[in-house]
């Protein structure tokens, strides 16, 4: 702890406010002198913020990415070789077509006019018509590109926040029964833990993931009252998210279950339970009062560390088509359009956009996770 | 008995050697008590087993859809899907085969323990007349269902054919397909898991013996960008570099090497190296913030203290003396890692089109393949529980003091 006396100190020069150094005002100082986590901490309230806001910002490029209702058109492949069908943000510019440096259309009120030429889309004639730009280059469908992608934020990170709290919940309640209540109750509870353990995340999540986008497919031909019918309509309207935080869900809190026992474990027999005990304290209190706020801090170390694997997870099961419901913007599935479209050789664009978005992200939870770390969990401070 | 009588002094001889080494054997893992702490693991294993065998089969059957009629493929008339359905046994009942399913296995009787007869032709040609014999055969109608017929073959490694409509028609087994698909997986596992220690291992140790200078920064923000650069991302991008704009390996396999296996040549090496770096960097990246950790940690023990007071080198106390105990942490993640390495490669598979075990399953299950799905679950499955032992083993190997009584 001799860090953390370190600290106090200076805690009491900045902020005279202070009035005692509680644990949760010893982490925060012990955060903030991580710079890099600091700086992925403002950088996933960015992220947040922009995911939350999306609608405002695609404004100006005018999709509505989760529809794409008014940006589908076709485009013509007049003297155009298959590569180029969908032209690079940058070849407009070289081509000069005037003061658009960029793939340009423009808009009417309702419907969209897009006339072509090689490689770009002629500015409009008429001043009064909106102007559009895809900054970062569109897609097969004509969907800007820079839409979706923040329009993706959304997907991954609810799938990151949704999945780790989920984890958290239940693997916490789990662990600390199965722990605080040991014997019998101990004993069934971890063989099921451990038959879960055998049984591998991925094929399971793929499996539940083509059950159910199979069920959505199936429902939107017929109709269907009642809870099932509810749920199968919420989970269109999130676009397949609903049944990918189940699928994600199922296996992801049975490491959370068994951290939260060996913690309770661990902290069972300590001399304040004991103290507590002897007192006359109920089992809730011991567990809510005493035992929670002494494990909470490295479980929720654990678990934002996992924020990135969930992420990931979705990004893949995009990426081969069983994440989101196709037609929602989500950075897996976008990154899969570079093999799709031939990627590889041309409009590299579609491949940079949403991987910098994703490991921009992964990177910040990542020193999130570190930061969190040294600062809740001291035994493992600068590991 | 004249010829065992002469070979007798010999096979005695041959019997002592293979007690010895069994002995042998039995020291090497841990003695007696290891033994038995592994035979306990494996019985435990078979519950767990049948368990997720069971949720697998409902899974897969639960799909919409079946194998001979799955989206993408010829509408087939819907006699012919009959008939296939009972070649395959699948127009059985699916968990248990009650009198209300109505599937009567034998004619219109139902019994839950009853004899079938069975009329075999025999004979014919040089082994005489034809005639016919029939046998009566134990039956049990309760479990005549699709689930228990599997677990039954399964018991006997039949895993049976493959359902999928490329695959059915020459009537591949499952365990044909996946012994021909595991090693090109296992190529690119151990090839990844290899490359992870080669690169992990020296870069958390210079991380640890550098510790808080420029070295170990730059150890770590690599580590870091290892874990955050995602497969699905790393694997296009090393495409575009190094297959695409330099040319120097083939984007994607041309020579079916990866079905020949692996042969020391530069075109194999060419093969492996993009899957290999996409999925070694990320496990390097976890080795590496592993063996930082654990170093770090060791280098603070009394015994290295000890070390240096007597006047060890640096370079002594950190090698000889410190690296030692630092590596059990490092070592015990082989057993999960090898494991992890088989989903890993799936993704990798996948982006790098490569003809291994994910590919297999992808395609099964879009296929509705019940039989391959089985396959390659219970298989991945098999290969987490044995991970999950391993790393027990590997627990006491490396530190004595713990014991499994």
């Amino acid at each position: 702890m001799a860090v953390a006396e370190g600290a106090e100190p200076i805690s009491l020069e900045e902020e005279s406010i202070h009035k005692s150094a509680n644990p949760w005002a010893d982490a925060w100082h012990m955060f903030r002198r991580n710079k890099a986590s600091v700086i992925s901490l403002i950088t996933i309230i960015v992220i947040v913020f922009v995911a939350i806001t999306a609608t405002f910002w695609t404004k100006a490029g005018l999709i509505d990415a989760r529809t794409g209702a008014k940006a589908r058109h076709t485009i013509n492949p007049v003297n155009q070789t298959a590569q180029d069908a969908y032209p690079d943000p940058g070849i407009c510019a070289r081509d000069g077509q005037g003061q658009n440096p960029y793939w340009c259309g423009w808009l009417d009120d309702e419907s969209l006019a897009v006339v072509q030429d090689r490689y770009c889309f002629r500015a409009a004639p008429d001043v009064n018509q909106k102007q559009w730009c895809y900054v970062l280059g569109g897609d097969s469908q004509g969907k800007d590109w820079l839409s979706q992608t923040i329009y993706g934020a959304q997907v991954s990170l609810s799938v990151g926040f949704v999945g780790a709290t989920m984890a958290l919940l239940v693997g916490l309640v789990y662990g600390v029964i199965s722990g605080y209540y040991g014997g019998r109750v101990d004993n069934i509870m971890m063989r099921i833990v451990d038959f879960m353990y055998g049984i591998p995340y991925l094929v399971l999540v793929i499996l539940l993931q083509v059950f159910f986008t199979e069920i959505a497919r199936e429902y939107q031909d017929s109709e269907r009252g009642g809870f099932v019918g509810f749920v199968l309509d919420l989970n269109q309207d999130m676009g397949g998210l609903l049944f990918l935080f189940f699928a994600l869900g199922v296996l992801s809190w049975i490491g959370m279950a068994r951290l939260a026992r060996g913690q309770v474990l661990s902290y069972r027999e300590k001399e304040f339970v004991e103290a507590a005990r002897a007192v006359g304290a109920k089992d809730r209190r011991i567990i809510f009062v005493h035992l929670l706020p002494n494990i909470m801090g490295p479980l929720i170390v654990a678990e934002t560390q996992q924020i990135p694997g969930y992420i990931f997870t979705e990004a893949f099961l995009s990426f081969i088509g069983l994440g989101v419901q196709p037609g929602t913007p989500s950075w897996g599935a976008m990154i899969s359009e570079v093999r799709t479209r031939g990627g590889f050789f041309s409009n590299r664009h579609i491949l940079l956009v949403p991987s910098l978005a994703l490991v921009i992200t992964t990177l910040s939870f990542n020193f999130l996770g570190d930061g969190l770390r040294d600062a809740l969990d001291p035994r493992l401070r600068g590991t | 008995m004249a010829v065992s009588e002469t070979t007798n002094p010999n096979s005695q001889n041959v019997f002592m050697i293979i007690r010895k080494t069994l002995s042998r054997a039995v020291d090497m893992i841990g003695g007696t008590s290891m033994l038995i702490f592994l035979f306990r693991r494996i019985l435990a294993a078979i519950p767990v087993l049948l368990a997720i065998t069971l949720v697998t089969f409902v899974l897969s059957h639960l799909l919409p859809g079946g194998p001979f009629n799955a989206v993408g493929q010829r509408r087939m008339p819907e006699y012919l899907i009959q008939q296939l359905e009972e070649k395959f046994g699948l127009n059985k009942p699916l968990l248990v085969n009650t009198w209300n399913d109505g599937y009567f296995p034998d004619g219109d009787d139902w019994r839950i323990i009853g004899y079938r007869t069975e009329v075999h032709t025999e004979g014919g040609g040089a082994r005489g007349d034809i005639h016919q014999v029939e046998n009566e055969v134990l039956r049990i109608d309760l479990l005549d269902s699709q689930f228990f017929n599997y677990v039954w073959d399964a018991l006997h490694l039949d895993f049976g054919p493959s359902l999928n409509v490329a695959l059915r028609d020459q009537n591949v087994q499952v365990s044909e397909e996946i012994s021909k698909r595991l090693p090109v997986s296992i190529q690119v596992g151990v090839f990844a898991v290899l490359l992870g220690f080669v690169i992990g291992i020296p870069l958390g140790v210079l991380a640890a013996v550098y510790h808080n200078t420029l070295i170990d920064y730059g150890a770590m923000f690599f580590a870091v960008m290892g874990q955050s650069v995602p497969n699905i991302v790393l694997g296009p991008i090393l495409i575009i570099i190094f297959a695409v704009e330099l040319g120097w390996v083939p984007v994607i396999d041309q020579q079916n090497q990866w079905r020949e296996g692996p042969e020391l040549s530069l075109y194999y090496l060419k093969i492996l190296a993009l899957p290999v770096l996409a999925l070694g960097t990320g496990m390097s990246a976890g080795i590496a913030r592993l063996t930082r950790a654990s170093l770090l940690q060791v280098l603070h023990e009394d015994y290295v203290r000890t070390a240096r007071a007597k006047g060890l080198r640096e370079r002594v106390v950190i090698y000889v003396h410190a690296l030692k105990n630092a590596m059990i942490p490092v070592a015990t993640i082989v057993g999960p890692l090898l494991a992890a390495v088989l989903t890993g490669t799936f993704v990798v598979e996948l982006i790098f089109t490569i003809p291994g075990l994910g590919k297999v399953f992808v395609d099964s299950v879009a296929a509705r393949d019940y039989t391959m799905i089985m396959g390659v679950s219970l298989l991945y499955s098999i290969f987490l529980i044995a991970g999950n032992i391993l790393v027990d083993i590997m627990y006491t190997w490396l530190d004595p003091r713990i014991r499994f009584d």
